[in-house]
């Protein structure tokens, strides 16, 4: 029980002050300095009056006084120190050396509003520490995540820099609303999905990430809680540390092909041949261009960071900067940005603290303008990109055979898409004191982004031809202001401790933009001014507020008992005026029970907790006026300003809300095994559902609130310690498995979501297509499924047919995984460490929706195919059992229309991470002033196993759609981190 | 410390009194469905989106999908290649149920209807001449959407009158689940509609709008399309009489499309396109023609036996609305053959022909107005009446001013006695007809209407054995007018919705 923390620091970054109050007769007065082991001193230690929770911290020097009394028992703790308990036995000189303890920062979980002791949590929750975040070299916080917290599934559609990766906590359980979690920065709510993008915020400043999944932890976020919530901390500098810490990383990136080919100039030949081409002609064969060697390049990655933190028991600061740079493997794709950071807090006085936050980026965005990622996989071998004099041809010779007419090398000499944007965030926080048992607080945190756009199409190229050139320019603004203000109250009687908040928040977003576009412009020239005449102007403004009461009380008898509730009052202007507000509430609790004598016979157990709880929040996840009925004046006709009703109204929408149950266990024994396990159920009822309308209502959808869909699952976590000693090897393992149910939908109708399908009793993201039932072996059509069905409903016949109108329509598969998760196995010997860290999800069916294109069975003689997979095979003659359908120049009975024919398995294990790193002892570099040195080789997603057909199994969460994807890349890097 | 905490919380409940709003929040774009009618203004601009709905959105527009699954299914086009575009299987006969363009037609047409239906409710007639007008155009729009919808989804009146037409809808209300009318119903309604159309527009409005003319216009082709020819030649004449339009001169033929609608004297009626609604490769144009920079796809050409047709008169002024590519060498110049001839183009073997009637308004490439109505068509509506009423010389007449007005003369034209082997004189005007309004949406129909059968007997994509009724050995595809694909299925997404709603076979 030697690392219990009692109570550690209840708010944000953290030092509360808690003032020394004459309670208690007989009072002695109590000083002393708390050191170290190696006898420095430590300022900004708490020290507590066990009997009641009132205290002070060490200065400066690491000394403290305060009146106590004299049989009390003084409690010091500190982050990342053992705590000590004291008893005070009429001294009135106390010295202390605090242990350091490598395992406390684990142990201190930031919650958003409150940070907690591990052992206090009554909830369900994830933390992960920077060390273990920062791994991959990415300029997006968000795919630091990926694999490493139970609960967590991910999956990106891009492998372009700075591009998102869809992020789902516990599966999704809304479908029209969005079902991003909700991002909290330093205690504050940031936002979520298109509302904020994570991309702002530097992964290097983060301190750690805490992943909240069930109700007692989420729903003092009611409002948007219902999908999560993720609560990034930045880093702070200790007390009594002055730090500079420098790193470089630098390295190379090349897109990962998987198992994926295009034909080369001889494969396409015989494939063609095969199709009977009547055109063919063999004079092709001289030609063999590599379109996706064209397309794609090796990209240049750099990253440096530079910060300072220092303090002494009254300020703080972390002060950084950053600057990173990556080229995408795609050709003409490279992000910049520059970062910077300053994390300030200053105790003013007794009563008030103050802990300020400013940072701001640029980023710098060069987008390929042209169709290169598109053409990189359809272009044929047989057209060269360039003329024998080494000039780029336009794809537009009366020549060329690919049926696009395209060569994106023409137009890339000449067009280009840039964007920028700045990003400030200021947030002020102040606690006040008004007793040692309650203080107050106040957030405010505002937020400015600037996004600039410009976009050119030169007159020389295809696109700009029509108006003589055309130039394109975008403004968009979006500022959001929040306020937090709460009252917290913390008290110890004997046995039983009872702590609480209660305040209102205030949210306003805001956002406006214009764009405009002008034509007839010179080559080279590139402002709107220069532009002859204007074609298009358009504009925007939206707003949305948000307004909230909230309330928490905790309680806990011995450190043995704990139990939450909390309730929450959500208001939000995007629903319908006689339903704005929301009611969310939740109950906890949890039972330590290695806190229990008895257990004290079980040496092996460290620590045994039950947890608990149940409760909603809410989810806002819409546009901002769809309650509101709208006639839209965006249209026009023959230059007259037009309206068009585009909605009709619904004033009696309102939240989402999702009802979660969770039961968890934690168990440490050995001191080296590390446990936990999750079963949850969350139902999402009244479902914000965009319920689509037959044509003739005149809409397409209404957002009604409607339908339920429930997620149960079961995570799993574990951390052993295998080997200790010199040699060390410990393994972390998490995997989670998540059901989704339609449980009921708007009067049972099943909502038609492109090839999948929302039905009641099914998962939510299940495909819905014509069954592929192969190739017919006689003459090689395709063939699907036919069923018939009698009146009830019930299939009374399965047939087969090469029909594809005739064929049936039916669920063949799901989106969803069945688990997901990730293992690292950190290995080190000295200064030496090995890290491997591989990602894996099983058993969901990608739609791989390119193969319509480039595996059509000669339905696109005009566009390059891939080459067939090893147990894959054409049918040729009669008789034939083979995979694919033969080929038939122009296409074979639609045997390439959306089918399960293209459904694969997306089931993958990558080897998401591996790095080697050392660092050289401290005996050595302090002789040259140094702190720290570590040097590493790192690699992402070296290696990914999979039997998915295309160049990347990652394909997006819901959509679960893997077109001409701009796959992952595969990155080697060399870095180095200095501290002084 | 008593009175500091009473301050706290007296600020923190006044602060919660200040801020705990209401939370009203109104979208900038536009108006509440209420307040946006309350005024005439309102009414004018709803109007207006009403007319933009003809337009359409984005890419697959619309005005796009009505003039590719009007004229593809015909015999005036070749298709070079095939194409993710549903198009393609507008083309080839090749239909599925989940066609994107079928969809645009079905959704947009009761968009459109929904549109006007709230106008119609929300205006009271009688009010004032400005008002009727408004009223008038919107029971145009709403007749001429349920047009579109009984031409693509029903089978032609003259073949069943009793058949599967389509839901009408005359109200706003988005809880009903109608079945679909009778093709007798609707057309019916349309006689109706248009006719209290007719009486409430008595303003002259430019050829951009509906006004009473292009009630008589449309009246005059959907009385062609019942066989009822008597009318169709009456509301034929009465926009011919109204002086309001005159045949385009010959000899400046080829620019007609190239002209906006309100500089062009013959359009009745055409969906106005600004520059603001270039959708560059997504115009109609952009199928039918590449730019020499490279705008447009340029995959669908003037089939072998349209050009055929068109090349007995060499003469003929509609050669101006085709234009053949030829070969260049890498620097883009003429490629010629031995003669020294330039080299027509092909692309995947198949010439290319460039059509033109959807290319070039004020000179922008991309750029036009689809015409909707214009006098050629009265005047062949009444030809086509008057041939089917015996009153060949009427018909003959009317035949031959077309043919003149194509710079034809002489030998070219027709007469009673000479039909130039043409077995009937409903022949010769459905050949002209064919002839004059090529790639303008009407073949189609013209055909199948008439019971006759598509014959495609030249090449083109629709060539391929899995498509119907194709005999790959002697190179066609027949189409017999009872074919069942001769009409679209309704969207499978409709039927799902509405149990009411029965598919076409």
């Amino acid at each position: 029980m030697m690392k219990w923390i009692h109570n550690i620091n209840l708010l944000g970054l953290g030092v509360l002050v808690l003032l020394p109050m004459s309670l208690i007769a007989q009072d002695v007065s109590v000083s002393g300095k708390v050191t170290d082991s190696a006898g420095d001193a430590l300022p900004g230690v708490n020290v507590l009056i066990d009997e009641s929770g009132s205290g002070t911290i060490t200065n400066n020097e690491g000394e403290y006084q305060l009146e106590a009394p004299s049989d009390g028992t003084l409690v010091f703790s500190y982050v990342g120190f053992e705590q000590q308990r004291i008893a005070i036995n009429g001294s009135n000189t106390i010295d202390v050396v605090l242990q350091e303890s490598t395992a406390e920062l684990d142990d201190l979980v930031v919650m958003g509003y409150s940070e907690r002791g591990l052992r206090e949590i009554s909830s369900s929750v994830a933390s992960i520490d920077a060390e273990d975040l920062q791994d991959v070299t990415t300029s997006n916080t968000t795919s630091l995540l990926q694999g490493k917290a139970s609960g967590v599934y991910m999956s990106s559609t891009s492998g372009s820099p700075g591009s998102t990766p869809e992020v789902r906590i516990r599966g999704a359980g809304s479908i029209t609303a969005g079902s991003d979690p909700l991002y909290v920065i330093d205690g504050v709510i940031a936002g979520s999905g298109g509302a904020f993008d994570v991309n702002m915020l530097n992964p290097r400043d983060v301190e750690s990430v805490t992943v909240l999944k069930d109700a007692s932890a989420t729903s003092l976020y009611g409002s948007r809680a219902s999908n999560g919530v993720i609560v990034i901390t930045t880093k702070q500098a200790k007390p009594g540390t002055s730090n500079i810490d420098i790193s470089t990383t630098l390295g190379v990136s090349n897109r990962s092909n998987g198992n994926f080919e295009v034909m080369n100039s001889a494969q396409n030949y015989e494939y063609h041949d095969l199709m009977g081409d009547p055109n063919l002609d063999n004079s092709w064969l001289d030609r063999d261009t590599d379109w996706q060697d064209l397309a794609f390049d090796q990209g240049v990655l750099q990253e440096y960071q530079v910060s300072v933190s220092a303090g002494n028991d009254r300020t703080r600061y972390y002060i950084s900067g950053n600057y990173f740079n990556e080229e995408g493997t795609l050709i003409s794709d490279e992000l910049e940005r520059f970062s910077g950071r300053l994390n300030l807090t200053h105790q003013v006085n007794d009563r008030f603290n103050l802990i300020t936050s400013l940072s701001g980026s640029y980023t710098d965005n060069v987008n390929n303008p042209t169709g290169a990622l598109y053409q990189s996989y359809n272009n044929l071998p047989w057209d060269e990109p360039y003329r024998e004099d080494g000039s780029i041809r336009t794809g537009n010779e009366s020549n060329w055979l690919g049926r696009d007419n395209s060569n994106f090398l023409y137009p890339l000499q000449y067009n280009a898409s840039n964007s920028r944007r700045h990003y400030i965030a200021g947030s002020v926080r102040g606690e006040f004191n008004i007793f040692d048992w309650l203080y107050v607080s106040s957030t405010n945190r505002a937020t400015i982004n600037n996004y600039r756009a410009e976009s050119n199409a030169d007159r020389r190229t295809s696109a700009g031809s029509t108006n003589n050139g055309e130039l394109n320019n975008s403004y968009d603004y979006s500022s959001s202001f929040i306020s937090s203000n709460l009252i917290h109250a913390n008290r110890d009687f004997g046995d039983h401790s009872l702590s609480g908040l209660a305040g209102f928040e205030y949210q306003r977003s805001y956002s406006d933009g214009i764009n405009g576009t002008g034509i007839g412009i010179e080559p080279n020239l590139e402002i709107l001014n220069v532009t002859a005449e204007p074609l298009t102007i358009g504009g925007y403004k939206y707003e949305s507020e948000f307004f909230s009461a909230l309330s928490q009380l905790e309680y806990n008898y011995r450190d043995t008992y704990f139990g939450t509730i909390s309730y929450r009052l959500d208001g939000s202007s995007r629903f319908g005026v006689d339903n704005r507000y929301g009611n969310f509430y939740s109950i906890g609790g949890s039972w330590l029970v290695s806190n229990e004598e008895f257990i004290n016979n079980f040496e092996a157990i460290d620590l045994l907790r039950i947890r608990g709880s149940y409760g909603t929040s809410g989810n806002a996840g819409i546009g901002n006026y769809e309650h509101f009925g709208l006639y839209s004046y965006t249209v026009q006709y023959a230059g007259n300003p037009g309206a068009v009703p585009t909605r009709i109204a619904n004033p009696e929408l309102t939240w989402e809300i999702a009802k979660q149950a969770n039961i968890g266990i934690d168990l440490e024994i050995f001191e080296r095994i590390e446990f936990s396990t999750d079963i949850y159920q969350q139902t999402n009822d009244d479902l914000l559902l965009a319920v689509v309308l037959p044509a003739t209502a005149g809409f397409s959808s209404r957002t009604e609130n409607v339908g339920s869909v429930r997620n149960r699952g079961f995570e799993f976590e574990l951390t052993t310690q295998n080997i200790l000693g010199d040699f060390n090897w410990t393994t972390d393992f998490n995997i989670s498995f998540n059901n989704n149910e339609v449980i009921n939908l708007h009067e049972g109708e099943d909502i038609l979501a492109g090839n999948q399908r929302i039905m009641e009793g099914y998962d939510k993201n299940t495909w819905y297509m014509r069954k592929w039932m192969g190739v017919d072996p006689e003459t090689g059509a395709p063939l699907w499924e036919v069923l018939t069905r009698d009146d009830d409903g019930d299939v009374v016949d399965r047939d087969v047919t090469n029909n594809y109108s005739e064929a049936t329509q039916q669920p063949v598969g799901t989106a969803t995984p069945d688990f997901s998760g990730g293992i690292r196995n950190r290995f080190s010997y000295k200064g030496l460490s090995l890290n491997t860290f591989f990602t894996f999800t099983y058993g969901n069916d990608v739609y791989h929706s390119a193969r319509q294109l480039f595996d059509s069975d000669g339905a696109y003689p005009g566009y390059n195919q891939m080459v067939l997979k090893d147990d894959w095979s054409r049918w040729q003659q009669s008789g034939d059992d083979a995979t694919h359908p033969r080929a038939v120049y122009g296409g074979n009975q639609n045997s390439n229309s959306p089918s399960s024919r293209y459904l694969e398995d997306g089931s993958y294990l990558r080897l998401q991470n591996i790095s080697l790193s050392y660092n050289l002892s401290p005996d050595v570099l302090s002789q040259f002033g140094f702190r720290t040195l570590r040097v590493f080789a790192s690699g992402d997603n070296l290696v990914t196993f999979t039997g998915f057909s295309g160049m990347d199994p990652e394909a997006g969460v819901e959509s679960g759609t893997a077109g001409t994807k701009y796959p992952i890349s595969r990155k080697l890097l060399f870095g180095i981190e200095v501290g002084l | 410390m008593k009175n500091l905490q009473k301050r706290i919380i007296l600020i923190v409940t006044g602060t919660l009194l200040l801020i705990g709003c209401d939370l009203n929040n109104a979208p900038y774009d536009g108006q509440g469905e209420e307040a946006a009618l309350e005024s005439f203004e309102g009414i004018q601009a709803a109007t207006y989106g009403n007319y933009h709905r003809l337009v359409g959105d984005g890419y697959y527009s619309y005005n796009r999908s009505l003039f590719q699954m009007g004229e593809y299914p015909a015999d005036n086009v070749s298709l070079s290649g095939t194409t993710t575009d549903p198009l393609f299987l507008a083309y080839n006969y090749n239909h599925t149920p989940n066609m994107g363009n079928a969809s645009t037609i079905w959704s947009g047409a009761y968009q459109l209807i929904y549109g006007t239906n709230r106008v119609i409710e929300e205006v009271e007639t009688g009010q004032s001449a400005e008002q009727d007008q408004l009223v008038g155009e919107n029971k145009l729009l709403r007749a001429l959407a349920h047009f579109h919808l009984v031409t693509f989804f029903a089978r032609p009146y003259t073949q069943d009158p009793n058949g599967l037409g389509v839901p009408i809808k005359t109200n706003s209300d988005p809880e009903e689940l109608l079945p679909r009318s009778s093709v007798s119903e609707v057309y019916d309604f349309l006689v109706n509609e248009l006719e209290d159309a007719a009486d409430l527009m008595n303003l002259e409005k430019p050829n951009s709008y509906a006004s009473k003319e292009v009630a008589y216009g449309l009246l005059s082709r959907i009385h062609l399309y019942m066989g009822e020819n008597e009318e169709a030649i009456d509301y034929a004449n009465r926009v011919i009489n109204s002086g309001r339009y005159e045949l385009f001169s010959s000899d400046n033929l080829e620019n007609y499309f190239r002209l906006p609608n309100e500089s062009n004297e013959e359009t009745i009626f055409a969906i106005r396109h600004t520059q603001d609604d270039d959708k560059g490769y997504g115009n109609i144009g952009s199928m039918y023609y590449t730019s020499p920079s490279g705008m447009g796809w340029g995959e669908m050409y003037a089939s072998e036996s349209y050009r055929n047709l068109l090349d007995e008169y060499p003469e003929d002024e509609r050669h101006g609305f085709l234009e053949p590519r030829y070969e260049t060498d890498d620097n883009g110049n003429p490629i010629t053959d031995d003669n020294g001839d330039p080299i027509v183009a092909k692309r995947n073997g198949y010439p290319v022909w460039y059509v033109l009637k959807f290319s070039y308004q004020e000179d922008i490439a991309s750029l036009s107005s689809p015409v909707i109505l214009r006098l050629s068509e009265m005047y062949l509506n009444r030809a086509e009446a008057n041939a089917k009423l015996d009153n060949d010389q009427d018909a003959i007449d009317d035949v031959n001013l077309i043919r003149q007005r194509a710079g034809l003369s002489g030998d070219a034209l027709y007469s009673t006695g000479d039909l130039k082997g043409r077995d009937t004189v409903l022949d010769v005007v459905l050949e002209e007809r064919r002839l004059e309004l090529a790639f303008e949406a009407h073949r189609k129909f013209d055909i199948f209407r008439n019971d006759r059968e598509l014959e495609r007997d030249y090449p083109g994509t629709h060539l391929n054995p899995s498509n119907p009724g194709v005999n790959m050995e002697e190179e066609t595809q027949v189409i017999a007018p009872d074919h069942p694909r001769v009409v679209f299925f309704i969207p499978e997404n409709e039927i799902t919705l509405n149990p009411n709603l029965e598919q076409n076979p």
